[in-house]
């Protein structure tokens, strides 16, 4: 039993920030609901940790399985929460909150892509047996999400006519 | 910035510096909330079974449930909201799943959930999302019978034929093609042989007098009856309406 919890306990060290961040900008959570999600996923994934050992990404099912947490907190408060946050982005090259709310307008499917492809930096080939898609799917997918992320942020910003 | 440059390393970006402060310690605490959730509902679950067997609330036999429409529920649960769907003879699930991609179950949600199909006990289907958790027995329903999806397919092929045939039936050449103007008699004829062939015999047909004109059906799919309805031929009328 303690070797069962030190290696779940070494597993939440390494993976618990990157599934935050890839729930947190892909679920169009609000920090707190994803706090919420993202801890009974990891209780979840640490009372099925015997078989979870063997997925093909523990850290991919826990970001789903606080995926669809958070759309049963949805329900619970009969609300959809709104893709901002209460802390603020530091990064100077940041959209200042924007893109995590155009993210979050995208369908399901492609958010999952983008939380597991490029937030937890899972190979295509990981994001397609975590998702139970094929690879093609997930690049489908990916390239639709990044397309639709340009229309809209193009869309959002006018464009500058040249001088 | 170039948004027309967007790339993998702007959505890093915009996640960056965001962490996840919850010791491993209350993650522990909160499985053994689960666990203790778990055992209390496992222990539960027959005590709600005996209340039901109690009650009289018996295991529904396939053709007791509604055929005619399901309803799509937001929440786990029987109230709030909720969106009511005529059926077209497919599996419940893949008619609420339809419903949840088009928006119509929540206009924030795009994506099906996973679904879970129960009946009522007045038979009634209804779909609820399936947030891990739960069951048809924890919100006082059966799970949809076996042989449900059968039993719906024969009722709407029953109802498709009968609304063909009550149309087809029409008085030619003095009423529109579309419509049906029938005698009482004709239109008990019409529906009593259509039922006994498709193999309902068992239902009943009750006659609902309004005007000479018999032109439309209703349908009470749980009282296994087909309702025969007559109106002054100018008045407005529907095809066929369901109850």
């Amino acid at each position: 039993m303690q070797d069962t919890w030190d290696d779940f306990e070494a597993f939440y060290e390494e993976t618990r920030s990157p599934v935050f961040r890839a729930v947190l900008t892909a679920s169009g959570a609000q920090r707190h609901d994803a706090e919420e999600a993202v801890a009974e996923a990891y209780a979840r994934a640490y009372l099925g940790w015997d078989k979870l050992q063997t997925h093909p990404s523990p850290a991919a099912w826990v970001v789903r399985t606080a995926f669809n947490h958070r759309i049963s907190m949805w329900r619970r408060s009969r609300r959809e929460v709104r893709a901002t946050r209460d802390t603020p982005v530091t990064d100077a090259e940041s959209l200042d909150g924007g893109l995590t709310e155009l993210i979050a307008r995208l369908p399901r499917g492609q958010r999952e892509v983008l939380a597991l492809r490029i937030l937890l930096d899972l190979s295509t080939e990981q994001t397609a047996a975590a998702l139970h898609v094929s690879e093609g799917t997930v690049k489908t997918q990916l390239h639709r999400a990044l397309a639709a992320l340009r229309r809209q942020l193009s869309v959002h910003e006018p464009r500058k006519e040249p001088a | 910035m170039n948004h027309d440059e967007i790339d993998p390393g702007v959505i890093r970006r915009e996640a960056a510096g965001e962490e996840f402060d919850v010791p491993v310690g209350d993650i522990r605490k909160r499985a053994r909330r689960i666990r203790t959730r778990r055992r209390a509902a496992a222990l539960l679950a027959p005590l709600a079974l005996a209340a039901v067997a109690a009650s009289g609330y018996a295991t529904m036999r396939a053709d007791e449930v509604s055929p005619n429409s399901v309803v799509c529920h937001a929440e786990p649960r029987t109230i709030g909201d909720q969106v009511v769907v005529t059926s077209n003879g497919a599996n419940p699930i893949e008619v609420c799943a339809g419903m949840w991609r088009d928006g119509d179950v929540n206009p924030s949600v795009t994506e099906a959930p996973d679904l879970l199909a129960c009946t009522d006990e007045a038979g009634v289907v209804r779909v609820i999302p399936d947030d891990g958790d739960a069951s048809c027995s924890k919100l006082g329903m059966q799970d949809l019978p076996r042989g449900y999806d059968e039993s719906a397919r024969r009722y709407i092929a029953m109802r498709t034929e009968l609304v063909r045939r009550f149309k087809a039936a029409g008085t030619p050449g003095t009423t529109p093609a579309d419509e049906a103007c029938l005698t009482r008699d004709d239109a008990f004829t019409v529906v009593r042989t259509t039922l006994d062939r498709e193999g309902f015999e068992a239902w009943r047909i009750t006659a609902h007098d309004g005007g000479p004109c018999w032109n439309f059906l209703s349908f009470d799919d749980l009282g296994k009856t087909i309702g025969i309805h007559s109106s002054d031929p100018g008045m407005e009328k529907l095809p066929y309406s369901t109850s």
